[in-house]
């Protein structure tokens, strides 16, 4: 009976925190993406410095944490027209072959969702980085699929939160063909592996507002 | 003997009477032709949606635009104006699906419409550009901005606090390819240091229209009414003087000019037909120009002159003559040898092996050949979508508000060559103060700081 009081009361205050204590943290410019892959060529590389959307964290990123599962929703977006090669073979044309093959026309944002965060480890230092492993879906060329990642936190000045991670999708899963364009010298082939980097600016915003009130 | 594919043609005097072209006669001449390296053009597929576009002023200018923005897969023409209902009438073959207007208001509240262009006589710019921008459009806005200073400075200024919207000046050739390949060559240093700039733009024509009405008589020849014409400097010569200061990398510090009615006298008209004018660089480079509407001779051309060699720009080719002392330069190793009459000259085409190895004759071959005009507005419907793109990018994911981040977001976006509104002011008030040193027959100065908008 004791166990289940306890239960109900830390639920009870997971509720309480997890809606109507989130603090949210909207994207700030500084952000960067960046989508590595390969092809019979070279390597390819594509940019984007737009990463929209916003944290809310039902936790102070600052305060005393102790590891396991916290209360965090996170929508990202990132348009992939904001995309941009970063090689000097041709960029408009790899662009062009990158938005067809990301059916740019009919998902014209990369959207992700988190599901679930979970603090490895309580930080050492106060200016250690917070570290998690997140699962989230990530829709992508109009297909959603289930991504891990380890994903860590900086605590900047001024309310600031840097998240950093990467991941290894494979084109495939995305209903992505890879593709093989046709660039200056002749036929290139890619590979299906992509690896997708990320810097995400975000700033506490303005007033702490509770998710159960909007 | 049979002579191989690859080695140089002949090129006799019935060659050159039968094809007739520059080419040969300049490679006659000694001339190296410069090409880029290319592959033949296509018209290039249309980024995302097509730029839904409005076009003001139907002038023959006008309607050359919305020809070419016919061939443009990437432009949408939505609606046409100009306040003479017959110029919309003989437009609407270029624009068949086309609204028409003889209000430009009713282009600038159509929402559809993202990008105007604006080919209104030049006294007229300032109003459409600052309504354009007021309500959120897009603009190209034709060479010279304005008939005078301060109105090509409100142009200027209004684009400039205007960071959301794209501005290109109609300064067509820089946008030329050619020019930008051409450009590169020139500043390596491979024609030496700089002696001189010479160009010249030469077509016997009136630029007198007819019209039965006489309110439209006065309409249509603002060009020849003194007080609202740029003359021959401003409406002709702004887009070399723009490209030889483009080329040398500086402006012109002083103008001296002449000009005179030499054959259209019988219309009593005061704007000069002919005109003569000197622009004074730092470091004592000097751009001879003259421009008629006299004669015909030569028609078009700016010639770059260095101590090593001289460079020939002439429709969308150009020529290297070199000095006979001038050094080696290293892609000399690719020279053909030609053979002209009695003579055998060494041409140095930028391309040669490439060309040799697809059968082409480089002599006729150019990769560029559409017209200034052409790449230029396909470059105003490029950067339009890209900046339109990114500001809503921008404001879609972070606060609108943050102007500062937005310009330093924009300033990231890859854009193809264009002249915006710092380069359009500029050659607009140098081209001006070439009309006033032609009117007054007199050196006039230009202060660097007249050419900034700070």
């Amino acid at each position: 009976m004791k166990n289940v009081f306890i239960a109900v009361s830390l639920f009870a205050a997971g509720l309480v925190f997890g809606a109507d204590q989130m603090t949210k943290y909207d994207a700030k410019p500084g952000s960067k993406v960046t989508l590595d892959g390969t092809s019979s060529v070279h390597d390819w590389t594509v940019e984007s410095t737009i990463i929209g959307g916003s944290m809310e964290l039902g936790f102070d990123p600052w305060g005393s944490l102790t590891p396991g599962k916290v209360p965090a929703k996170v929508t990202a977006t990132i348009p992939v027209r904001s995309l941009k090669s970063k090689g000097k073979l041709d960029p408009k044309r790899m662009e062009e072959v990158m938005q067809e093959t990301m059916k740019m026309q009919t998902a014209p944002r990369i959207e992700y969702r988190l599901s679930e965060l979970v603090l490895k480890e309580a930080p050492k230092t106060a200016t250690d980085p917070l570290q998690f492993d997140s699962k989230g879906q990530l829709s992508m060329a109009g297909v959603t699929n289930q991504i891990s990642m380890p994903v860590t936190i900086e605590r900047m000045e001024g309310n600031k939160l840097n998240t950093k991670g990467n991941v290894t999708l494979k084109m495939t899963a995305f209903g992505m063909k890879p593709p093989a364009p046709k660039i200056l010298l002749g036929m290139i082939s890619t590979g299906d592996d992509v690896k997708v980097s990320f810097e995400w600016s975000t700033q506490k915003a303005d007033a702490t507002t509770a998710s159960a009130a909007k | 003997m049979k002579r191989s594919r690859k080695s140089a043609p002949d090129v006799n005097r019935r060659d050159f009477l039968k094809g007739s072209s520059l080419a040969t006669l300049m490679t006659m001449l000694g001339g190296v032709e410069l090409r880029a390296q290319g592959t033949p053009e296509e018209p290039k597929k249309p980024e995302g949606p097509k730029v839904k576009v409005g076009v003001i002023g139907l002038g023959a200018w006008g309607r050359d635009i919305l020809a070419t923005l016919g061939r443009l897969p990437q432009a949408e023409v939505v609606a046409i104006c100009d306040t003479y209902a017959a110029s919309v009438k003989r437009s609407k073959n270029n624009a068949p699906n086309a609204a028409t207007t003889e209000d430009y208001r009713t282009i600038l509240d159509n929402k559809d419409i993202t990008a105007v262009i604006i080919a209104t006589p030049t006294h007229k710019h300032k109003d459409v550009v600052i309504a354009a921008l007021q309500a959120g459009k897009h603009i190209y806005c034709e060479a010279p901005l304005a008939h005078t200073i301060e109105d090509a400075r409100a142009i200027a200024m209004a684009a400039k606090a205007n960071p959301k919207l794209y501005f290109q000046a109609g300064l067509q050739l820089r946008a030329d390819p050619q020019r930008h390949f051409l450009m590169d060559f020139v500043r390596s240093g491979a024609i030496g240091p700089w002696v001189m700039v010479r160009s010249q733009w030469h077509k016997k024509q009136m630029w007198r229209q007819d019209s039965p009405n006489p309110d439209r008589l006065k309409d249509l020849n603002w060009r020849l009414d003194k007080d609202i014409s740029p003359g021959l400097a401003g409406e002709i010569g702004v887009h070399q003087f723009d490209s030889a200061g483009w080329f040398l990398g500086a402006q012109p510090v002083a103008v001296t000019g002449f000009g005179s009615v030499r054959r259209w006298t019988e219309d009593g008209r005061k704007v000069p037909d002919t005109i003569q004018s000197v622009f004074e660089y730092p470091g004592g480079v000097q751009l001879m120009y003259d421009c008629t509407l006299a004669n015909s001779f030569e028609t078009a051309y700016e010639m770059f002159y260095g101590s090593d060699a001289a460079v020939l720009l002439r429709g969308n080719k150009a020529w290297l003559f070199k000095e006979v002392d001038s050094p080696l330069l290293g892609w000399e190793v690719y020279a053909r040898k030609d053979r002209f009459g009695e003579e055998t000259g060494i041409a140095l085409v930028a391309n040669a092996t490439k060309i040799a190895a697809q059968g082409d004759n480089p002599i006729e071959d150019a990769p560029f050949t559409n017209t200034p005009l052409y790449y230029s507005l396909e470059n105003f419907l490029a950067n339009s979508s890209s900046i339109g793109g990114a500001v809503e990018d921008f404001i879609a994911a972070f606060d609108p508000k943050d102007i500062g981040q937005l310009k330093a977001h924009l300033a990231q976006v890859r854009m193809q060559p264009y002249a915006g509104f710092v380069e359009g002011y500029a050659a607009t008030v140098i081209a001006l103060k070439a009309n006033e040193a032609i009117t007054k027959g007199e050196k006039v100065a230009i202060k660097k700081e007249w050419l900034t908008l700070a």
